[in-house]
């Protein structure tokens, strides 16, 4: 009591409040206010440094060499998802983000060293009618390209890359063309795909879809690589089927790489297509299990995952993530163990986009429905009040 | 306490993320420069990395007599390594030890019948 009352006495001790010094103190008061609470951010991110630096994985060269191929695959199966004889537009990009040289130290036969792994890619799919709004009927032409860089760099970069004595910059590239009839739900396609590793080598794929079914063969000169085969059953409202108890189908996908070598996917809807259960599993590969929520069907807005993968060395990961438009925020993710160099133990931040369209409305990869669009169902701009009254 | 929008702190975040992304090696030197001193009695030469199939990478290629100091060397091995130096013909392991970029001494010294080696 004592001390609340003496303290006006001590302000006034001091020097006296003038009229004109009123906004002065009224900034500095606010100054101190938003020190502190920048102090806090400070706090907080020397906090998510410490977390990134405890926990950190090596990849190496071989798992670095290793993911090339993978990532062709990837590529492809993304290809083939977008590509659709629906759709119009797909626009992708992403770029890793790891702050310290410490998170992913390249392990090799000397030792460990300090620097960077690092993925970003980016990738488009127009047709000539990209924007919805041109023909109903007819055949539609496509072009798309998908690009990525990815490796390990001794020093960290956006755009040039430093290539130190111990970096490994491979890229894959997919070119395609495409030729669709929406209205009979067929597409084909076929295009080339580059891949830069330590055997260049140039492979050829073709396309074909037709409603629900879609098969992709991809070739390195004249041999077989693999057939990626889709049986997408699941009704997609975003794909002209009508909304019924077929939207509890399963999506299948049977990658055959060989004979003795098969790749499945999974996924199955549990309820009103926003909670998702999926599995995946090689032979001899990565195996995972993700339990998927997405509060909005179109996939757009939001992602909350969380992933069971189990390695090819019988290690079992439990890992999570939320996707949203522009951000991605992850710990060991299954598709992170996947895509970026199984990699595991770390948080992943990543920097994306990935948006189609399909006429008027637009989606993301893989979803049942579109993204709710009230931008074209509500006027944009209302008369004035003062306009209304004129008249 | 003033309110802040959580808008404004999306935004600074973001901005921060962006800003700092890529630039960790403007901060954290990503070579070394290293000098060596020799604090033992007797000739060494080559300090050298050691990979696990036997194979020597020498970072100092300089031969120096007691308490001489070698010259400066650049070399990009930034990180954890095992160490080893020459003396009178054969090869002495120094251990397990993180360079950690910029200028840096090592440091080697006789404990017994060995050699140590410390970074100053």
């Amino acid at each position: 009591m004592r001390v609340e009352n003496s303290l006006p006495a001590l302000h006034l001790a001091g020097e006296q409040p003038k009229v004109g010094n009123y906004f002065r103190r009224k900034s500095r008061y606010v100054w101190r206010h938003s020190q502190l609470s920048t102090l806090n951010f400070q706090l907080m991110l020397l906090c998510l440094l410490f977390v990134a630096n405890v926990f950190a994985w090596h990849p190496t060269p071989e798992i670095i060499e290793e993911q090339v191929p993978k990532t062709a695959f990837r590529q492809l199966a993304d290809f083939q998802n977008f590509a659709r004889p629906e759709y119009n537009a797909y626009l992708t990009a992403g770029l890793l983000w790891l702050p310290l040289p410490t998170q992913s130290s390249l392990e090799t036969e000397w030792g460990i060293h300090r620097g960077f792994a690092f993925r970003q890619y980016m990738g488009m799919w127009i047709t000539d009618n990209f924007d919805g709004q041109g023909k109903k009927r007819g055949l539609t032409y496509g072009l798309g390209w998908l690009g990525e860089r990815q490796g390990w760099s001794n020093e960290d970069f956006l755009f040039l890359p430093h290539r130190g004595e111990f970096s490994q910059i491979n890229q894959v590239h997919t070119f395609g063309l495409t030729l669709a009839d929406s209205s009979k739900h067929i597409l084909f396609g076929g295009g080339l795909q580059y891949l830069n590793a330590k055997d260049e080598s140039l492979r050829w794929w073709l396309l074909g879809t037709w409603s629900k079914f879609s098969i992709m063969p991809n070739f390195h000169k004249g041999g077989l690589q693999f057939i990626n085969t889709q049986l997408y059953l699941q009704a997609r409202e975003l794909r002209g089927d009508r909304s019924s108890w077929q939207n509890y189908l399963p999506d299948l996908d049977f990658s055959f790489y060989s004979k003795d070598s098969v790749k499945i996917f999974v996924s199955q809807n549990l309820y009103k297509q926003k909670y998702y259960l999926e599995t995946s599993w090689a032979t001899g590969d990565l195996a995972w299990v993700a339990l998927k929520f997405y509060p909005d069907p179109s996939r757009l807005l939001m992602a909350l995952e969380t992933t069971v993968a189990k390695s090819e060395s019988d290690k079992i990961y439990f890992g999570g993530g939320i996707t949203t438009p522009f951000l991605r925020v992850a710990y060991n993710h299954a598709s992170d163990y996947e895509a970026f160099f199984k990699s595991h133990g770390i948080w992943v931040v990543e920097i994306r986009l990935g948006i189609g369209t399909s006429g008027e409305s637009f989606f993301a990869l893989n979803a049942p429905k579109a993204a709710p669009s009230e931008i074209s169902s509500t006027p944009v701009k209302r008369p004035h009040r003062e306009f209304q009254e004129e008249q | 306490m003033r309110k802040v929008a959580s808008g404004q702190w999306l935004v600074a975040s973001g901005l921060i993320l962006i800003l700092t992304m890529g630039c960790t090696h403007w901060l954290i030197d990503t070579e070394n420069r290293i000098q060596v001193e020799n604090q033992t009695g007797k000739e060494i030469y080559d300090l050298s990395l050691v990979s696990d199939n036997g194979k020597i990478k020498v970072l100092v290629p300089d031969t120096l007599k007691g308490g001489e100091f070698s010259q400066i060397y650049k070399s990009a091995w930034v990180g954890k390594f095992d160490f080893a130096v020459f003396s009178e013909d054969s090869r002495v392991d120094l251990g397990f030890h993180e360079l950690k970029g910029g200028l840096v001494l090592v440091q080697i010294r006789e404990r017994g019948e060995k050699f140590e080696m410390r970074f100053r």
